[in-house]
């Protein structure tokens, strides 16, 4: 069992895009379908960048779609012979963020009642994904969060250790509270909800 | 009377649609609350003439809760608890030596949250998708 101190959270948000060319993919996941960019500085991908994908070095005439936030291409079909895949486009840097004081995330899963005459136990069968979760900075300042969410959509990576394995969310601003106690700091807490997909790898 | 210590509970979580058995499935490590909801919809029949609410029951339910220590390691316990996966939640309230209860569920919910001067925890909300079972002894 490997309890965790608070303090051990690293933060991590999405900079300017920075061009990128041929990186190269490995296939995760065992179904022939999912290639991720094996440079994790470089997973994030720009969504407002054309990506180009290929095998063995030739633009690819399969199917796909891009997982901006896993790096990853994943085509329809399941090919085990598929040729070195490489993707091309722009990465999202990421940066640690300081001043984080307290972080929240949270996974969820639509349940929708799939109940029927005759059953006496409710039955539920899974429904659409989503992220939502909080961050509290003690930098009221805020030259980090604020302008990034206002932009649009900004990736929030984090992982329960420096260097762990990351979490990953294409997060929009949700709301802001800043707070302020006599005897205490002023605190600024960012609430943001994520669109499309997530990635969790670590915890 | 037999009153039971918290601190002999355990939490066990199997992935998938398979029923746990006495040796499958896997103790989900750093729980230290948990708490197991069996419910009923209650509906109200009152009528014209009623003094007093009138109701019957309507679909069963099964809600677990869990929370405490994060721990990424846990491949087999906290890393089941997925949102959107399927898997097999069960309780053994005087721990393993006795049978517990065990529900088919889907895992609604996952939180972490951490605090600069604290520990890193999680929150798990786990809904049951049929009736509750048994849940074997483990030798």
């Amino acid at each position: 069992m490997a309890e965790l101190a608070g303090r051990a959270v690293q933060i991590r948000v999405g900079g300017t895009p920075v061009a990128m060319t041929d990186e190269a993919c490995a296939e995760v996941g065992g179904d022939d379908r999912t290639y991720q960019i094996v440079n994790m500085a470089k997973q994030v991908i720009d969504w407002n960048t054309p990506v180009l994908v290929e095998e063995s070095g030739a633009a690819t005439t399969e199917s796909f779609h891009v997982n901006h936030v896993m790096g990853a291409v994943v085509f329809d079909v399941a090919d085990p012979t598929r040729g070195a895949v490489t993707i091309s486009g722009a990465y999202i840097p990421m940066s640690v963020a300081a001043y984080g004081e307290s972080y929240s995330r949270q996974m969820a899963c639509d349940a929708i009642a799939a109940d029927s005459f005759g059953a006496t136990h409710k039955k539920r069968i899974p429904g659409q994904l989503s992220a939502s979760g909080t961050l509290t900075n003690i930098d009221v300042t805020d030259s980090i969060y604020i302008p990034a969410l206002a932009a649009g959509p900004v990736v929030i990576e984090d992982s329960a250790t420096a260097g762990g394995l990351p979490n990953r969310v294409l997060a929009m601003l949700d709301g802001v509270e800043d707070t302020a106690e006599v005897a205490g700091l002023q605190k600024r807490t960012i609430g943001w909800m994520s669109t499309g997909d997530y990635m969790r790898l670590g915890a | 009377m037999a009153e039971l210590a918290g601190k002999l509970n355990q939490v066990w979580a199997l992935a998938g649609s398979s029923a746990m058995t006495g040796a499958t499935g896997a103790k989900v490590f750093g729980v230290d609350n948990a708490s197991w909801r069996a419910l009923a919809d209650i509906l109200e029949i009152s009528q014209f003439g009623d003094t007093y609410k009138n109701r019957m029951g309507g679909l069963l339910d099964t809600a677990v809760s869990l929370s405490g220590n994060l721990d990424p390691t846990d491949t087999n316990g906290q890393n089941v608890l997925v949102p959107g996966n399927t898997i097999y939640i069960g309780m053994y309230p005087q721990g393993t030596a006795a049978a517990g209860k065990q529900v088919k569920a889907l895992v609604e919910s996952f939180e972490q949250a951490a605090e600069v001067s604290g520990k890193q925890t999680f929150t798990a909300s786990i809904l049951g998708i049929a009736a509750p079972e048994a849940l074997p002894a483990r030798s």
